[in-house]
């Protein structure tokens, strides 16, 4: 929950309410309930159904706790006893009162509790996948009553196969609604529910559906019980024989924290960060860090059989396996011989945008300083380039301390960072702040906060801006012109500037920087800057992006420093053919992700004179390198990234590299130790770090505890049967925050001038015009390689406004053809209050098959009647 | 739009006389069982579509009222009292009378010509009758074989 001391309803001094926990005073904010104010005090008071970033729903009974209060009559008597105990989750704290959590009553309360929730559970650990982290067993030892005494036939209920990624256990299901609530809420999806009533009770999804929403796996964590769980995990080890090493998602750019189980070399399962709870390391069902489904289920890629594990080098028309030494010497000779022969400016350095930050500043270093070229960047998968950088250097908001009002511009922000979406939507949740969204595309996630909405055509998006920014100054016909483009009367915008007029703390303006069809974002970026910049102080930007390392590698120098003269990746193609570029070595990165014309790509691979390739697959890409360099995978480096807020979060090596493979920090240094540089030569990660954060910010005071030392861990309290250390560092939440500095690029000071409207396109009747946008789960050729990458992936689907579907005559999940051009592609129409009337939106996924286009492309879509059959894959 | 297709007014008014579409949930649920008799998974989504929720919703609130049938009836629905005061004076005699004169297989809810449907349900409400049924929405109590012969016979 987001840290509620700001909340302007709670005034300092007025608000305190003093009173009692175990006869030691304590003070708690008014309309706090008594077990926040607990556990905030160190006492634990045993629950199942409160969850600390979910509503509170009062039926485990489980938190009782006897209470007394002051007897009106005299305050100075001794308190009376309350009737009989309440809840702690529910019951708001008042002065004077005194809660005792380990009373006889309470105690017996709490055996009482234990006692029914039992009855109906069947008594078999053993068999239980959730055995070693579940919260029945650990209360059952704490407070529970040792023997059943129950003798009645237990419920019994079918077991369904609802979803293909989580397993529903309905016999072991204590009703808590953790489930449900995470769906409703969190998730923004009440696709779970509680059906029946009275014995009957079970939870499950509408006609056994799949829970399809892209934080469904999280509700395997809250669920106390062994009631779901993780079907790709389940019964594969027991929680306890697995070494646990804390990292953070290389697929999600909000910077989520994670823990990775691992054993043999092997990663069982992927979670959000586990915590010391009695002793141990666990995933603790309170866990509010909650993390998205590719980030959970897609982390286990460099398992896959395609990997390489061995360096190749190529003789005649094949890449024969060899020795790592081997290869990076021949990348050396081969960048050298470029270098000489066609000069720096023929080579060209390509990293991916995962990245981590020692390896594009290393990458930065190597391209600058030994070959002595600007050609170095991480955006191959970028379509606005310039547009991209603008932003990224703007960028200066954060959720911290949270926010008063929040514009979205044009994006389907939860595909894209789905975390920080989430906390987002809680903040404006829990405190009721207003969310406005302006576009082509609405994100239906927030759309039951967002009070405000304006969709406009493609491409009206800046100019919409420009005249709010007008308006906002009391420019009348800038108000005129806005409530044309909206398509709304002038009331609402006037409610519009009003908001964004309002005295605020804190207010942000998010801009999604993933396509949204057309190359829009040259002229939107500027625009929202400026909308910005004209609103004042309290006024934040942050750009959002699906790339991991976004944020951090053009603060590192992975991308040119000037961009008049260095290039931008997605030029790969020109720049090779025109001749230009002669040599690239590419850092795991993929020139054909996002890329439409594949067969040109692939061509010019060919031609280069040189081809460096250091990644972990073979490929069509790794096929046509000279030299293959295997690369560790993220399980097997440790490096920092960098989220869209600015804070570092570090990944840690699980296991050593696989086979002859290396880290690309090392592989970028040992090319540039073998070409002659001396400054290169780094031991581990940690010395990369500290040299680059020194170039980062000289005057940096802060404490890089937390990311620096991850030493090896000795207080794990169930002994470990393979003898290994446990590796969980010493964790806290605030440690990868680096005290609460911000890590941002710096921006030119400019002030961007609003653009005049473009004229609105004219669409002939019946045809559409197409935005799209990349989804995390459409990432790259690495996801695809995930274990359970059918799953993961989406169904190609495109959304229609209400609107138009009543037009189209098209129903929820019916099936239809998408005509782009001469292209066709089924796909699913999903209908959705997203997208702007006359505009039709798809996820650019895993095909990545969409051609790229000025101006969003004029289609037509026809409804084919049956209904679409892949629901159950649309996770 | 299939169920409810022609009823949009009839939708549209119930849902304004409450602060919230979500509200007018029972009433229209009520308006699909008046129609079709029961209320169907198509049904339920439609429904939820309507109101504005989703199907899981929908689902929660049919399956926690047992006044929604969730399987087709027959033309004539027969509730049987089962509680004490029916059980006394021969409920469970009249409910096997029904099944075995009017065409029910072992374990079927409906006859086997379609024009019965019979559910058990708890009272009723009419004990000074026991025991009774609703046939419908008509309450028919001091029930003897005779009697229900009459009764459902005049339907048959």
């Amino acid at each position: 929950m987001p840290d509620q001391s700001n909340h302007p309803a709670l005034r300092p001094g007025k608000d305190e309410v003093k009173f009692f926990i175990n006869g030691r005073e304590v003070v708690g904010k008014k309309g706090e309930t008594i077990i926040t104010v607990a556990a905030r005090e160190g006492v634990y008071v045993p629950h199942y159904c409160w969850h600390p970033a979910l509503s509170v729903a009062g039926n485990c009974r489980l938190c009782l706790v006897e209470i007394h209060t002051p007897n009106p009559k005299d305050p100075t008597a001794k308190p009376l006893p309350a009737p009989k105990p309440v809840i702690g989750c529910q019951t708001p704290i008042s002065p004077g009162m005194h809660v005792y959590t380990e009373s006889a009553l309470t105690k017996d309360c709490q055996n009482g509790m234990m006692e029914f929730l039992l009855a109906n559970h069947p008594l078999d650990c053993p068999v239980c996948d959730r055995g070693g982290e579940c919260m029945l067993q650990r209360y059952s030892m704490d407070y529970g009553h040792g023997h059943a005494r129950m003798v009645d036939k237990k419920r019994k209920f079918l077991k369904p196969s609802a979803d293909p990624l989580i397993d529903i256990e309905r016999n072991r299901c204590i009703m808590c609604t953790r489930c449900v609530r995470f769906n409703d809420e969190v998730a923004g999806d009440h696709v779970m529910g509680v059906f029946d009533r009275g014995e009957g009770n079970y939870i499950g999804t509408f006609g056994q559906g799949p829970i399809s929403n892209i934080f469904s796996g999280n509700v395997i964590d809250i669920c106390p019980v062994g009631c779901l769980t993780s079907k790709p995990f389940r019964f594969k080890a027991r929680v306890w024989e697995l070494l646990q090493t804390q990292s953070t998602s290389i697929w999600d750019a909000s910077g989520a924290k994670v823990t990775h189980w691992t054993r043999n070399g092997k990663l069982y399962r992927t979670t959000p960060p586990s915590r010391k709870y009695h002793g141990t390391y666990t995933v603790n069902e309170d866990t509010e860090e909650f993390i998205d489904n590719v980030t959970r289920f897609g982390s286990d890629f460099s398992f896959h059989e395609d990997r390489w594990d061995e360096s190749r080098v190529r003789v005649g028309s094949t890449l024969l396996p060899g020795a790592y030494s081997e290869a990076l010497k021949q990348a050396a000779v081969g960048l050298a011989k470029a270098k000489l022969n066609h000069g720096p400016d023929a080579l060209a350095v390509v990293v991916s945008p995962r990245a981590t930050m020692e390896e594009g500043f290393l990458a930065g270093k190597f391209a600058r300083n030994v070959i002595g070229t600007e050609n170095v960047d991480w955006r191959l998968n970028v379509s606005a380039p310039d547009a991209v950088h603008t932003a990224i250097t703007h960028a200066d908001g954060d959720l911290e301390g949270g926010f008063d009002a929040v514009v979205l511009i044009n994006g389907d922000f939860v595909h894209t960072t789905p975390t920080f979406a989430s906390r987002v939507k809680e903040h404006a949740r829990i405190f009721g702040r207003p969310i406005i969204q302006i576009g082509h595309y609405h994100d239906p996630y927030f759309a039951q906060h967002s009070k405000l909405r304006f969709h406009c055509a493609p491409g009206e998006t800046a100019g919409a801006l420009a005249s709010l920014a007008k308006a906002v100054k009391g420019d009348a016909q800038a108000g005129n012109l806005l409530a044309k483009t909206f398509n709304v009367n002038a009331e609402r915008i006037e409610a519009l500037v009003a908001v964004m007029k309002a005295e605020h703390g804190r207010a942000l303006i998010l801009q999604n920087l993933q396509d949204m069809g057309g190359n829009y974002l040259a002229d939107e970026v500027p625009a929202a800057i400026a909308l910005k910049q004209s609103l004042g102080a309290a006024w934040r930007y942050l750009p959002v992006i699906t790339d991991r390392n976004a944020f951090g590698l053009p603060l590192v120098g992975a991308e040119p420093t000037n961009k008049g003269e260095g290039f931008a990746a997605g030029k790969l193609v020109e720049q090779i053919e025109s001749g230009r570029i002669r040599a690239v070595l590419a850092i795991g990165a993929d020139p054909l992700a996002n890329y439409p014309d594949q067969p040109r790509m692939l061509r010019a691979l060919d031609s280069l004179e040189f081809f460096v390739v250091s990644d972990l697959f073979a490929s069509e890409v790794t096929k046509r390198a000279h030299v293959f360099i295997a690369a560790a995978s993220h399980l097997e480096k440790s490096g920092t990234y960098c989220d869209v807020e600015g804070n570092l979060a570090r990944i840690n090596d699980a296991d050593p590299p696989r086979g002859g493979s290396r880290a690309d920090w090392e592989t970028i240094a040992g090319i540039a130790t073998l070409i002659g540089s001396d400054k290169f030569a780094y031991k581990a990660t940690e010395e990369v770090f500290r040299e680059m954060i020194k170039t980062l910010a000289p005057d940096f005071q802060g404490s890089f505890k937390g990311l620096l030392l991850p030493g090896p861990r000795n207080d794990f309290s169930i002994a470990d049967p393979g003898g290994a250390r446990n590796r969980t560092p010493q964790y806290n939440p605030g440690d990868y925050r680096v005290d609460g500095a911000h890590f941002r690029s710096a921006g030119n000071e400019v002030e961007f001038a609003a653009k005049t409207p473009r004229a609105p396109r004219s669409v002939p009747a019946g045809q559409y015009l197409l935005a799209w946008g990349r989804h995390v789960q459409g990432a790259d050729y690495h996801l695809d390689r995930a274990s359970i990458a059918n799953l993961l992936q989406i169904p190609p689907y495109v959304e229609v406004n209400p609107v138009d579907a009543e037009k189209l005559g098209a129903e929820h999940l019916d099936g239809g053809v998408l005509t782009v051009g001469e292209q066709s592609y089924a796909v699913e129409i999903r209908v959705k209050a997203g997208p702007a009337p006359g505009v039709i939106y798809m996820p650019l996924l895993a095909g990545r098959v969409l051609a790229r286009y000025a101006d969003a492309p004029i289609v037509s879509l026809e409804v084919v009647d049956s209904p679409a059959t892949t629901e159950a894959a649309a996770h | 739009m299939a169920i409810l297709k022609n009823r949009h007014d009839e939708i549209e008014k119930l849902c304004a006389k409450y602060p919230s579409r979500r509200s007018a949930l029972l009433p229209v649920l009520w308006m699909v069982q008046e129609q079709e008799g029961w209320v169907s998974q198509d049904a339920m989504k439609e429904v939820a579509e309507i109101i504005g929720c989703t199907a899981a919703e929908v689902y929660e609130v049919v399956s926690f009222y047992t006044m929604y049938n969730q399987k087709p009836v027959g033309r004539h629905h027969i509730q049987f009292c089962h509680t004490l005061a029916c059980a006394i004076c021969g409920s469970h005699e009249a409910v096997g009378h029904i099944r075995e004169k009017y065409g029910f297989d072992e374990g079927a809810s409906i006859s086997r010509d379609g024009k019965f449907s019979l559910v058990e349900v708890e009272c009723i409400g009419a004990c000074t009758e026991a025991p009774a049924m609703l046939v419908g929405e008509t309450l028919y109590g001091n029930l003897t074989p005779e009697r229900l012969d009459e009764v459902l016979n005049a339907r048959n």
